[in-house]
């Protein structure tokens, strides 16, 4: 293998994986103790906005084994039962994956309200995972406002996410089967 | 070539979403039953990605500084006043405390009293913080390696955050006093009632098992009555606030959303200490 094949494979890695490790770093992000000031501790799950963003625009890139894989990072970091964040964002990406072409090339604005459907929806889901594995229904509060957070922090994500997503190169054609 | 990209279940789509999905319910299960295996893996985990956390709270908690130090530049006249008149305060409280001391000293020589052993501990940086609907833990920077164990209690200089329940060789796990499966045992300084404090998940905490008709009123100081043996006794813990529905309500002297260094205090209580510890371990106190 000559040396600019070396290059390209490595470039084709760093590319398929852009998603995913941006992803990841913005769970990392989001599990920082945050104290500003009197606000407390509002940590949004910037997971599922990560995972909202890369599933409209780059689906084939944001799989479901990659969506599995930021929802059970999220798990690890904030010690919650592993596999319950990933179970949302899984979900996320399901409706996302369906709903796809209603947000594509939309306005910003369109793009945000579809984020806080979709956050609601991983939050629910995450209530009820909750609700379940500890056998008493929690309180919601915690959940609205990481929900509320997150819609507030999602324009600078997205802008993060779309200064990453510009540098890698667009696919031929974005063959997906929706399921 | 990017048709290729890195999906694996990339020839079976149709199977991926109900696969990981029957995978994340799975490991939820072994995560009710406590698993042993998942519990470690997690642990191991952390411990890999501690030093990056760590690496990148640093700038977090330098813009926290800056705002910090803004917002205390535009109030710093009305502070030192109330510094200086707080200052008057404590070195009349200090006078009084000496005083008590040496008082103390004397009835407990007196008494023949048994020494209560001395804590070593060790000073830790919170790296990570998670509130979401299922725990209230936080990440330290330190673990095995630096002499930490489960069990072992974290305090900042407000009060008691919480007990550390996982441990890795550089990164920890502590479960903060606000957690649905928190409970130690306390007492009210005054009256020396004894209860169980009890997270639940919300910002307040609640007092359980305490007797009826126990000498507690609103305004109470709570401190750690060190019941049990796993905790020192008398760490401030919190102020009673009220009565809501027959349970007293209380807020924590330490908001772990405001720390950044804690402590993690090796209480060594001679001859309890390691079969309480792998209580701790397994569980068993919590």
């Amino acid at each position: 293998m000559d040396a600019t094949a070396a290059v390209r494979r490595i470039r084709q890695a760093l590319v398929a994986t852009a998603p995913l490790l941006s992803s990841l770093v913005l769970v990392l992000l989001g599990s920082m103790p945050l104290y500003a000031g009197h606000i407390g501790v509002v940590m949004p799950q910037l997971g599922v906005a990560a995972v909202f963003y890369w599933t409209i625009y780059r689906p084939d890139l944001m799989t479901y084994s990659a969506a599995f894989a930021v929802g059970l990072v999220a798990d690890i970091v904030s010690g919650a039962p592993l596999g319950s964040t990933a179970l949302a964002v899984l979900i996320v990406r399901r409706i996302v994956l369906a709903q796809r072409r209603y947000l594509i090339g939309k306005p910003f604005q369109v793009l945000w309200v579809g984020f806080l459907l979709a956050a609601l929806a991983a939050a629910v889901v995450s209530w009820c995972t909750a609700s379940i594995y500890l056998f008493r229904l929690v309180d919601v509060g915690p959940l609205l406002v990481r929900t509320m957070m997150a819609m507030v922090m999602f324009p600078a994500v997205a802008w993060l996410l779309a200064r990453c997503q510009v540098m890698l190169p667009m696919p031929r054609a974005i063959t997906l089967q929706r399921n | 070539m990017l048709k290729s990209a890195h999906n694996f279940l990339g020839e079976f789509p149709r199977f991926a979403f109900p696969l990981f999905v029957a995978l994340a319910i799975g490991l939820m299960v072994l995560s009710r039953i406590d698993n042993p295996s998942v519990v470690s893996v997690r642990t191991e985990l952390v411990d890999v990605l501690a030093p990056v956390i760590d690496v990148m709270s640093r700038p977090a908690a330098a813009i926290e500084n800056t705002v910090t130090q803004v917002e205390h530049f535009f109030d710093v006249y009305e502070e030192n006043q109330a510094l200086r008149l707080e200052n008057e305060r404590l070195l009349h409280w200090q006078a009084v405390a000496r005083q008590l001391d040496a008082e103390n000293r004397q009835y407990s020589a007196l008494l023949s009293t048994v020494v209560e052993p001395r804590e070593a501990f060790v000073t830790v940086r919170i790296i990570g913080m998670s509130s979401g609907a299922f725990v209230k833990t936080a990440i330290v920077n330190a673990g095995r390696n630096d002499g930490i164990q489960v069990g072992q209690a974290v305090v900042s200089s407000e009060g008691i955050l919480g007990r550390v329940i996982e441990v890795g060789s550089r990164s920890a796990r502590i479960l903060l006093l606000t957690d649905l499966n928190s409970r130690i045992p306390v007492m009210v300084q005054q009256s020396r009632a004894p209860a169980v404090l009890a997270g639940d998940n919300s910002d307040v905490v609640s007092l359980v098992f305490a007797a009826d008709g126990a000498a507690i009123a609103v305004g109470d100081r709570l401190v750690t009555s060190g019941e049990g043996g796993l905790l020192p006794p008398g760490l401030p813990v919190g102020i009673v606030t009220g009565r809501e529905g027959g349970i007293w309500r209380v807020r924590l002297f330490a908001d772990p959303a405001r720390v950044e260094y804690a402590r993690i205090l090796d209480y060594a209580l001679p001859g309890l200490l390691p079969a309480a510890r792998e209580a701790g371990a397994a569980g068993e106190l919590w």
